[in-house]
């Protein structure tokens, strides 16, 4: 039913990619660290040793209810001291996005006038936190401001100096690092600018823990959130950090698990895994950093020979390895396609829940364009990308880029 | 460990993007998950995508009532079809995407979609979205990503002719024809279009589908406009607006009032029913004139007309542009052809005189004219000259 001719009549052009593309050999590229990591083969131990031991519920008086509160605790003193905080201000959740419900809805209930507080919020805050500030500000249980960002996706602290004064406000969220550009937020300034005026800090760890050094004993956050899936742990695991004293109100009710704030029987193979991730993450830190800064170095000098490829945040501001790149020619849809295609797994902006790509609120609070916000993708390298990986990618770039361009073919 | 149960993603086993790479519109629907299927048992190297023009996911508002929402669920970009195209693209073992197609859909389709209502036309935004966006800038994605062809699960033949064009017959199967909503294409698109359906009827695609185990063999086909799934158009057209339509009014064929009107876009040439004026005899709707919000009302005798102007025109074969000829035209989508004699009258209209009169010839649906089963192509109908009465 499909007509002989006009089958297999390739442009000499397409041909010309066609021998191109068999001259890079193939290679699989995870280049997506910043929206889920490989299971760390310490935390995958902890997952299967735990779940082999079950049944074990830590609330059972018997001999593997016991092994399993010991499980339990055992990984909440290891988180505590990833961090530098005390065991009872650990609780653990089903990940980032419970806990950051959980933290908002702690700082509505709790201003310093108790009534409606005013909670300052980032422009480049994840949705995860957005939305419920968001929801809790329409329902009337508190007041919403957003706190600007520059040009660079940094929160603009002196703009929000103001803010900080006005007696109204109860509570700030900030993240530490931003999920789509890795560029590293004044958190620890801010933390004790609030700390100074009594006012409560919410700072989202997602991006950073496991990357950026992070001490409680240092950092005054009043509360900090945690995923696994960020830090080499299993997705559906995550932490609330609530500072000794700090409100919290309960989330769920029930039974006595979590000090009485999150009932449900716990998960104690997730928590060990998590609690095994951190700490293999905490120890390598420096190491990571080291090797993923000369990968960083490498991927950006080869964008640099690459006509029309702009890497978006300058690597100062940033984390190694979190890498946006204005790309040049085809918007980031049809990017994304390509490489994927080719092997190569990265991400840009945000997805709705039909999975197209929506420009990213964060490129625009950077007061990018929408037109150029399209065309952003987001490369994210960890602990297992090596210096071929990086290659490979520009590589399929420039192969990419030397095509013909299809604007020209025809019509 | 899970070799067996994640389907192997490896770079080596996968095909060389750029031959015979096919491009496949999927809606969700069996047609267009047959067409990916069978596309892909022949060998080609299919890539399945679902455009995704619209927002018709109602998100849980803390407050209700807080923005109207534009369309309803059931239609082609619910997430629920999208994630059976996404399934079945599984099921297939091709790669699937969704594209964000949202700004161009709104500015290509459903705004002129509105324009075309205030103007007293009765617009077809399935032929819009095809010629806009269906099409272009889809082909162009296609290109971008070394994909020779794009294909759809629309019931209509492809064939090369000796002469190096590409001619459009009718889908066999009578009742599922889809070439009168692809007039529009273009002998340069045509080149890169398969569509893998048109030798088939729905019973044999449903059977295929059952075959191939697709998870949406017995899902029921899609009606009325994809962004107004409840038909009901001017709730459509009021949402959009924010506010009702303007009231207007009947008249006869004399200009004489015969009651107020909902609005003049809330009625469609022919129709009786729902006009709410009650005189002796039947009233149909015989012409809408958007400048005084006029609805003219009459006789059904005097909706049936021979002759209508066609503008917008585009020729896929045969030479009816150029030159006067016998041909068979489709006034509306599911009209049967009808003989017609074609005459050009410029550069972009032709004048089409039926042999027998015609019941409603609605300015702003499409005309598409025929030999054989043969589509050459059409236009739309023009709303005629004011000073100028059919004939």
């Amino acid at each position: 039913m499909i007509p002989e001719a006009g089958r297999g009549g390739g442009t000499p052009g397409s041909q010309t990619a066609a021998a191109e593309a068999e001259a890079v050999p193939p290679r699989e590229v995870y280049a997506d660290f910043a929206a889920g990591t490989p299971l760390l083969p310490g935390a995958r131990q902890a997952l299967l040793t735990w779940l082999d031991a079950l049944p074990g519920n830590p609330s059972s008086v018997h001999r593997r209810g016991r092994l399993a509160r010991r499980g339990l605790n055992e990984a909440r003193r290891e988180v505590a001291s990833c961090l530098g905080a005390g065991a009872a201000e650990i609780y653990f959740t089903s990940g980032g996005t419970e806990a950051l419900n959980w933290a908002a809805r702690a700082l509505a209930a709790n201003g310093r006038q108790r009534h409606r507080p005013l909670i300052l919020c980032s422009a480049v805050e994840h949705q995860a936190l957005r939305r419920p500030l968001e929801a809790l500000a329409d329902a009337g249980a508190c007041r919403l401001q957003i706190l600007a960002a520059d040009r660079n996706g940094c929160l603009d602290l002196a703009a929000a100096r103001p803010w900080l004064d006005d007696p109204a406000t109860g509570a700030v969220c900030l993240m530490l690092v931003n999920n789509e550009t890795g560029v590293i937020q004044p958190a620890g300034r801010l933390a004790a600018l609030c700390h100074e005026r009594g006012i409560l800090f919410l700072g989202d760890a997602m991006q950073a823990a496991g990357k950026l050094p992070l001490d409680l004993r240092q950092l005054e956050a009043d509360y900090l959130v945690l995923g696994a899936h960020k830090f080499g742990g299993p997705v559906g695991t995550g932490v609330l950090y609530a500072r000794q004293g700090a409100p919290l109100p309960p989330l769920l009710y029930g039974g006595p698990q979590e000090a009485s704030r999150r009932a449900g029987t716990e998960n104690v193979a997730f928590a060990a895994a998590l609690a095994a991730a951190l700490r293999t993450r905490t120890d390598e830190l420096a190491a990571t950093e080291a090797r993923l800064s000369l990968l960083d170095q490498r991927f950006c000098q080869g964008l640099r020979q690459l006509a029309g490829c702009q890497v978006l945040v300058p690597r100062q501001l940033r984390l190694p390895g979190y890498i946006s790149v204005l790309m040049p020619r085809f918007d980031a849809e049809t990017w994304l396609i390509l490489l994927d295609r080719a092997g190569i797994e990265a991400s840009a902006g945000s997805a709705c829940a039909a999975g197209a790509l929506e420009a990213s609120p964060v490129y625009l609070a950077m007061g990018l364009p929408a037109a150029q916000a399209r065309h952003i993708l987001r490369f994210s390298f960890g602990w297992t990308t090596t210096p071929e990986d990086i290659d490979y990618c520009l590589q399929v770039i420039g192969r990419e880029l030397a095509k013909a361009d299809p604007e020209k073919d025809e019509r | 460990m899970n070799d067996n149960l994640i389907p192997s993603a490896s770079a080596a086993n996968r095909p060389p993007i750029g031959a015979d790479t096919v491009l496949v519109a999927m809606s969700g629907g069996v047609d267009s998950s047959v067409a990916a299927w069978l596309l892909t048992n022949q060998g080609y190297d299919c890539v399945g995508v679902t455009m995704k023009l619209y927002d018709s996911e109602p998100e849980p508002a803390p407050q209700p009532g807080a923005k109207p929402r534009l369309c309803r669920n059931n239609s082609c970009c619910s997430l629920a079809d999208i994630e059976i195209a996404r399934s079945v693209s599984g099921q297939i073992g091709i790669p699937y995407y969704v594209f964000n197609f949202k700004a161009d859909f709104e500015a290509a389709v459903i705004r002129p979609f509105i324009q075309a209502y205030d103007q007293g036309l009765t617009p077809n935004p399935c032929i819009e979205c095809n010629r806009r966006i269906k099409f272009e800038p889809f082909m162009q994605k296609a290109r971008e990503l070394d994909c020779q062809y794009v294909a759809t699960g629309h019931y209509v033949r492809r064939e090369q002719g000796a002469d190096g064009q590409v001619y459009l017959r009718k889908g066999l199967d009578p009742g599922k024809d889809q070439s009168y909503v692809l007039y529009m294409l273009t002998q340069a698109q045509l080149g890169h279009i398969l569509f893998p359906l048109g030798s088939l009827n729905k019973a044999q695609v449903r059977g295929l589908a059952r075959e191939a185990g697709l998870l949406n063999a017995t899902k029921h086909d899609s009606q009325d406009i994809c962004f107004v799934p409840d038909g009901d158009y001017v709730a459509f057209l009021e949402r959009c607006k924010g506010h009702k339509l303007e009231a207007g009014q009947f008249v006869d064929q004399q200009g004489r009032s015969l009651g107020p009107s909902q609005g003049q876009q809330a009625y469609t040439i022919g129709q009786r029913k729902g006009l709410g004026i009650a005189v002796g005899s039947p009233l149909y709707v015989l012409k809408k004139d958007s400048q005084k919000n006029q609805v003219v009302l009459g006789p059904s005798e005097a909706l049936f007309t021979r002759r209508c102007l066609a503008g917008g025109l585009n020729q896929i074969s045969g030479n009816w542009r150029t030159r006067p000829q016998r041909l068979l035209a489709r006034p509306r989508y599911h009209a049967a052809e009808a003989p017609c004699q074609v005459e050009p009258l410029g550069p972009d209209q032709v004048a089409v005189i039926f042999d027998e009169p015609q019941r409603a010839l609605t300015p702003g649906q499409a005309i598409v004219f025929y030999q054989d089963d043969y589509m050459l192509g059409g236009g739309t109908i023009l709303p005629e000259p004011p000073d100028k009465t059919a004939e």
